[in-house]
């Protein structure tokens, strides 16, 4: 069972959730706590590269939003993983959806 | 396995050493170099028969070892080898907390990213414009790192 997430990664999930939630080829969040640092992976549907680079950007504005907490933030854009980004998630990551 | 018709071909000739950083430093600015140097070789040499298509995949993946090999440089120069992170997560909290390399932090994310997708999905699929965006990618963190390091 993944361990709990501290309120810190909490808001920082939350936080990520509401920036993508009118982002309609964004599919969902999963997170986990490692270290230091709160992961996230956004799993997007096929995005073009200044698709995908625009979300990378709100990511990045998200993240500087919270001065004590590294985010480190990824995108598994379906357009090039293929059919199962999911799968590309690492083990002990929750999911978080966004709307 | 056998490597088919490969044999070794004449000795990599390294670099003359930058005198202004620390010679493990220079190691690493050399593999980063190699790495660099290895992706357009790998798009631009004949394909051998049986390989059914380019290797997209490892051109990717080259190409962000090329800039975990420039990170590393930067850290050992400034903070040692003690520096040097063991893993992924360990340079993303190095990168992070660093305000110096913060314009790195998209370009690297990119390519550490898309090297996921090229060594763990099944079928990854690069167009030539990503291909090329790893490889601006790769050169911006380049040029952050000389310039941090006063090495062109």
């Amino acid at each position: 069972m993944a361990a709990r997430a501290t309120p810190n990664t909490s808001a920082v999930v939350m936080a990520f959730a509401e920036r993508f939630r009118s982002a309609d080829e964004c599919r969902g969040i999963w997170y986990r706590e490692r270290g230091p640092l709160t992961e996230l992976w956004l799993v997007t549907d096929p995005i073009d590269l200044p698709g995908e680079r625009h979300l990378r950007a709100l990511g990045l504005e998200v993240s500087a939003a919270f001065r004590d907490v590294t985010v480190d933030f990824h995108i598994l854009n379906s357009r090039l993983v293929g059919d199962d980004p999911q799968g590309l998630v690492p083990a002990g990551a929750e999911y978080h959806p966004i709307r | 396995m056998t490597l088919r018709g490969w044999s070794r071909p004449a000795p990599n000739t390294i670099r003359s050493a930058d005198p202004t950083v620390d010679g493990r430093t220079q190691l690493h600015l050399d593999a980063a170099e190699r790495h660099k140097n290895l992706a357009p070789w790998l798009l631009h040499s004949p394909r051998p028969p049986d390989l059914t298509s380019y290797p997209d995949e490892w051109v990717v993946t080259i190409l962000f070892y090329s800039a975990v090999h420039l990170i590393s440089a930067y850290l050992m120069e400034r903070a040692g080898p003690g520096s040097i992170p063991r893993s992924h997560a360990e340079r993303f909290a190095e990168v992070g907390r660093r305000p110096e390399l913060r314009s790195i932090v998209m370009p690297y994310t990119e390519l550490y990213d898309w090297s996921i997708a090229a060594r763990y999905a099944a079928r990854p699929t690069f167009a030539a414009t990503d291909l090329q965006a790893a490889s601006d990618d790769r050169d911006r963190i380049a040029r952050v790192i000389s310039q941090l390091l006063g090495v062109e």
